[in-house]
């Protein structure tokens, strides 16, 4: 079995959505390992940990909008502080049921988001990620 | 010879006391007598005159008289009632003269008897009433009521635009040179009133002229009287179109303004710098509520005493501004009613700056702009009243877009993993994870309910008095259960005779809410107490709410905390839609919602209602 990437980070509060989530990721067999963190500010603190043990941030993060403590945007806010160096290589896909225009021009502006899925996330939005990333 | 000499010398004392400018001559032209008069009239200073030649008496005199006396002297009379001579030295002289020759016993011209008076200074003043009557345009006429007959001086027939020697035939004709009507009916009034009762008349009319013109004049007219029958009526006639035009179009204008400015309801005022002279309008006295027959002090103090207090500095700042150059001269300020209500002035000030740069008077209007003003805070309200909508539009918008929409992509992922999985342990997982979407769909569209309801403009009509110790004490037992769970305690403070102007079904959401935060987010290390008090500020009912709980970050979560979907604990069941439905509800039923909190100590939530 050739896995796409090492690992993956799933940044979501619903667990029906990591659940769904989980399941077609292994369905494409996209990926070894997934990481999943409840809001941002759990996943900002678990990124800076691994960064501090020496360990690489995951090159995928899926990351909801709606989240209690720190939101999607708000973790984002945080990420980009992150030295360039240790986030290069990371790409963020925007994973929300907000069908709110709005969200989707906000999360353009940041360079740092590679794209933006309406869930829920299929495999074809999987095949997409596989496809920019074997470039 | 010797007597007529000597009746000459008897006549000499005569002459000299005669009361008129007199004096007599020889054939030589030299003064054989004058009158004391004669000596005066003509400023002669030579002690004796007798023997001396005439002009050489009179030496200014023109030679031209001289003609005159010459001829005399052939034995001729001559009178003259008043002509012009241009003397050598450049005076104008007007002499008045009757010259009579004397003959001696032979027969012959023995010399002249000479009657002279400088009359000057007479004519000069003729000469000026008949300017004077030109410039002023102004003439006189007569009508004697006996002969019917009339008379015009010549600037009546000007003003009337008549031929010069036009003169009304009858006594009817007088009056056709009025305009009819109005006009003429008040100088046939005015007239038969001096007739009958000798009442003099003065008055402006029209009249028409010569030409078909219409001219303003005024005329005056008395009448004369002999053994109590009027004989004469008299007066002037003036042309008064010059004047009596522009000041009836000044007259129309100004009360077109007067008109104007008491419909816009506008004060004006002045005041002079350097007198502290003020004249105030009515209306201004009306505006500032000043009693304009009943004040006392300089009318800026009065002025300032009716300002509302609050304002009083800042005008007076805007105004010293102003005087120094700075400022637009606009302001506007609160006038304080003694019903305790507030009248809004817009005023307008001027300061007029004289020729050396001095500021001598200033000038201003002042406008009742209460209503504008009145209008423009609703208009405010509305835009407030809207933006808030605007708000909880997008607020319930978000909550479709987003809540609704991600239980029923949970719903359809689930259903659709529930199909494809056939281990029947992930099944029996995935079934409950479908009975927890279902309920949160429950509760959402429940709390959706909720919002469209507190939103609801409709609330006045549905508001009660409600005991507040009593809504409380029902809640507390509702979700009696919770608190044994949580082993909380509840502390009251509330007065038993408070009520509160709410919607009973609000009071108790708001109160659910508020207990379920507070023992849903208790302290993991101690057991909850809950905290609640009111208090009476402004006659209005205060409830405080605290608790000693999680408390919340203020400084990281402060300005989301009444916001949709913000929750701060890591708590499962924090949707984040309570409080911003509680902050709907008692805003919506007139009242408002604080927090304060603190990390690890607790929160505190402070309420306000309206009171009936």
């Amino acid at each position: 079995m050739i896995e796409y990437v090492e690992n993956a980070c799933v940044i979501d509060d619903d667990p029906i959505s990591v659940f769904g989530l989980k399941k077609t990721i292994k369905e494409t067999k996209f990926c070894k390992e997934i990481i999943v963190y409840e809001n941002g500010y759990e996943a900002i603190n678990g990124l800076k940990d691994l960064l501090n043990t020496n360990s690489n941030i995951p090159p995928i993060i899926f990351l909801d909008l709606n989240m209690p403590i720190m939101d999607g945007w708000d973790f984002l806010e945080d990420f980009i502080k992150i030295p360039e160096e240790n986030r290069k290589n990371v790409r963020i896909y925007i994973i929300s049921s907000s069908v709110d225009p709005r969200d989707l021009i906000k999360a353009k502006s940041y360079s740092a988001v590679n794209n933006f899925f309406v869930k829920p996330v299929t495999t074809n939005d999987l095949q997409k990620v596989i496809d920019e990333i074997s470039q | 010879m010797g007597s007529f000499f000597s009746q000459i010398k008897v006549n000499e004392s005569l002459i000299r006391d005669a009361p008129i400018p007199v004096a007599t001559l020889n054939s030589e032209c030299e003064f054989l007598s004058s009158s004391r008069m004669f000596l005066k009239e003509h400023g002669i200073t030579i002690e004796n005159i007798i023997d001396k030649n005439f002009f050489d008496v009179l030496p200014s005199f023109p030679p031209a008289f001289k003609e005159i006396l010459d001829r005399c002297l052939l034995g001729n009379s001559c009178q003259n009632e008043g002509k012009k001579y241009l003397l050598q030295d450049g005076r104008n002289v007007w002499l008045k003269w009757k010259i009579n020759p004397w003959t001696k016993e032979d027969g012959s011209v023995g010399g002249l008897v000479i009657v002279l008076e400088n009359i000057t200074d007479h004519k000069n003043i003729d000469e000026l009433v008949k300017e004077a009557q030109e410039v002023a345009r102004t003439g006189g006429w007569q009508l004697n009521l006996l002969t019917y007959k009339a008379q015009w001086t010549k600037m009546v027939n000007i003003i009337h635009e008549m031929p010069l020697d036009y003169v009304p035939q009858t006594f009817d004709e007088c009056f056709v040179h009025f305009k009819e009507g109005r006009h003429r009916d008040l100088i046939l009034k005015a007239t038969h009133e001096a007739i009958e009762n000798g009442t003099p008349w003065d008055e402006e009319v029209i009249m028409i002229t010569g030409t078909g013109k219409e001219l303003w004049i005024r005329t005056k007219g008395r009448a004369e009287f002999v053994d109590g029958k009027c004989v004469r009526i008299y007066g002037i006639c003036q042309d008064i179109d010059p004047y009596k035009r522009p000041q009836l179009a000044y007259r129309e204008a100004a009360e077109k303004l007067k008109s104007a400015i008491s419909a816009s309801n506008v004060g004006t005022w002045e005041y002079d710098l350097n007198t502290g002279h003020t004249i105030w309008d009515d209306i201004n006295f009306e505006l500032h509520d000043i009693d304009k027959e009943n004040y006392t002090g300089s009318l800026y103090r009065n002025w300032k005493k009716s300002l509302h207090p609050d304002d009083i500095k800042r005008v007076h700042n805007e105004v010293v501004s102003y005087y120094n150059g700075n400022g637009s001269g606009v302001l506007e300020y609160r006038v304080l009613l003694p019903n305790n209500s507030v009248r809004n002035i817009k005023a307008s000030v001027t300061i007029l700056t004289g020729p050396k740069n001095n500021k001598f008077r200033a000038l201003g209007i002042c406008q009742d702009i209460t209503n504008e003003k009145n209008t423009e805070i609703k208009l405010k309200k509305f835009a407030e009243i809207t933006g808030e909508q605007n708000n909880s539009l997008t607020n319930f918008a978000h909550m479709v877009s987003h809540d609704l929409r991600s239980h029923s992509t949970n719903l359809s992922v689930l259903t659709s993993l529930i199909e494809d999985e056939k281990d029947p342990e992930e099944r029996k997982q995935i079934l409950e994870m479908l009975k927890s979407a279902t309920n949160s769909l429950n509760s959402t569209v429940y709390n959706l309910n909720e919002v469209v309801q507190s939103t609801d403009t409709n609330i006045q009509s549905k508001l009660t008095q409600i005991n507040i110790l009593k809504a409380i004490t029902t809640v507390q037992n509702n979700i009696g259960t919770l608190f044994q769970e949580k082993k909380g305690i509840c502390m009251l403070d509330v007065d038993p005779d408070y009520s509160v102007h709410v919607v009973p079904a609000y009071l108790d959401s708001v109160l659910l809410n508020l207990f379920t935060n507070s023992l849903k987010y208790c302290a993991t290390t101690r057991s909850p107490i809950i905290k609640i008090c009111t208090t009476l500020i402004d006659k209005k009912v205060q409830l405080t709410f605290e608790d000693n709980g999680k408390g919340i970050d203020m400084a990281k979560f402060g300005k989301n905390i009444f916001g949709m979907n913000k929750t701060f604990h890591r708590n499962k069941d924090a949707r984040g839609v309570g409080l911003y439905i509680t902050k709907n509800q008692i805003e919506a039923m007139g009242g408002t919602i604080t927090v304060t909190s603190e990390v690890n100590v607790g929160t505190k939530f402070t309420i306000n209602f309206q009171t009936i």
